[in-house]
């Protein structure tokens, strides 16, 4: 199977977008608005966190906020030098701040980005534990997901699979537990009995 | 009503590296502002995707309907390929403002005219 034929490529994965019950996303924004819009996206890895915070990028626009992201990961555990001061220099109430990974930031790190940040209207974070913001929301993730994420991805190949233990080998990280798959379409690891 | 079209001259759909790519756009977009045409490669595959950015011709003062004729130089690399775990695949894509109206149409580029295709790669 070619790279770019295979039903579980990057892109066709990043097509699936957070999941969130009927009537939920109003009801997530107006506990933002409650939370006077300073909190945290929180789950393990692999439970939707940078996809659910990607995806309330363009409602927190509609609601006239001017949104910068910044993001931090077990590669890049800094922010750029100089990178925070000339953003602070730039905020004021109508701007919110995403930021993808704040547990990278030790607690000195934490406590400068809330200073460079607190002219700013909003700060919403991902983070796999709580504390650092109010909760917004707690990121789950479920065998059942699993298995409608995949059969929504292999349906064009007419051969769906999702494998009885695979989100429990990949402890509910669903990144992982596709990227598996991937694998198994590609040829490059036998499917697992 | 949007429609955007891309004809490649001769009706080809495959080149060699080095070679010129000319064609015609033509849109038909209310109140265009930008119409440019791109070259470009992408990948698809298990990582996060990856673009090249080859060549834009910007057609300047677009109407609302109207054709223009575009010409490109291919680079010498990367070909077209695909494996288990990449595939690198070209294109030439129109995009017109407002509305961010796009057209895009996939060409191949390698010295055979032909996908390079590697069948078995370790994971």
């Amino acid at each position: 199977m070619r790279a770019r034929d295979n039903p579980f490529a990057a892109d066709r994965v990043e097509s699936i977008r957070y999941e969130l019950p009927e009537g939920h996303a109003g009801r997530l924004l107006a506990r933002l608005e409650g939370l006077r819009y300073r909190a945290a996206i929180v789950g393990p890895h692999g439970s939707g966190k940078t996809t659910l915070l990607e995806d309330l990028e363009r409602p927190l626009v509609r609601l006239g906020f001017r949104v910068t992201y910044l993001r931090l990961d077990a590669a890049h555990r800094r922010f750029d030098p100089g990178c925070l001061s000339r953003l602070a220099a730039t905020l004021d109430a109508q701007d919110l701040v995403c930021l993808d990974g704040a547990e990278q930031l030790g607690r000195a790190a934490w406590l400068v980005f809330r200073w460079r940040t607190r002219r700013a209207g909003g700060v919403l974070i991902t983070s796999h534990r709580p504390g650092l913001f109010p909760t917004l929301i707690e990121c789950t993730t479920s065998p059942e997901l699993l298995d409608r994420i995949v059969r929504r991805l292999a349906t064009p190949t007419g051969d769906v699979r999702t494998p009885a233990d695979l989100f429990a080998r990949h402890h509910g990280n669903l990144r992982e537990a596709l990227r598996e798959l991937y694998d198994v379409y590609a040829g490059t690891l036998p499917p697992r009995t | 009503m949007t429609g955007l079209h891309i004809e490649l001259a001769d009706g080809r759909t495959a080149f060699k590296p080095g070679e010129p790519i000319a064609g015609r756009v033509s849109w038909d977009v209310n109140g265009a502002t930008s119409a440019e045409v791109r070259l470009f490669w992408y990948t698809r595959g298990k990582g996060t995707e990856d673009v090249g950015l080859v060549d834009t011709v910007a057609f300047p003062n677009p109407q609302a309907a109207e054709q223009r004729t575009f010409q490109f130089t291919l680079p010498e690399a990367p070909f077209s390929f695909s494996g288990k775990l990449i595939s690198i695949i070209w294109a030439i894509e129109l995009i017109v403002e407002p509305g961010s109206s796009v057209e895009r149409r996939e060409i191949v580029v390698s010295p055979t005219g032909r996908e390079v295709v590697v069948a078995h790669e370790g994971a």
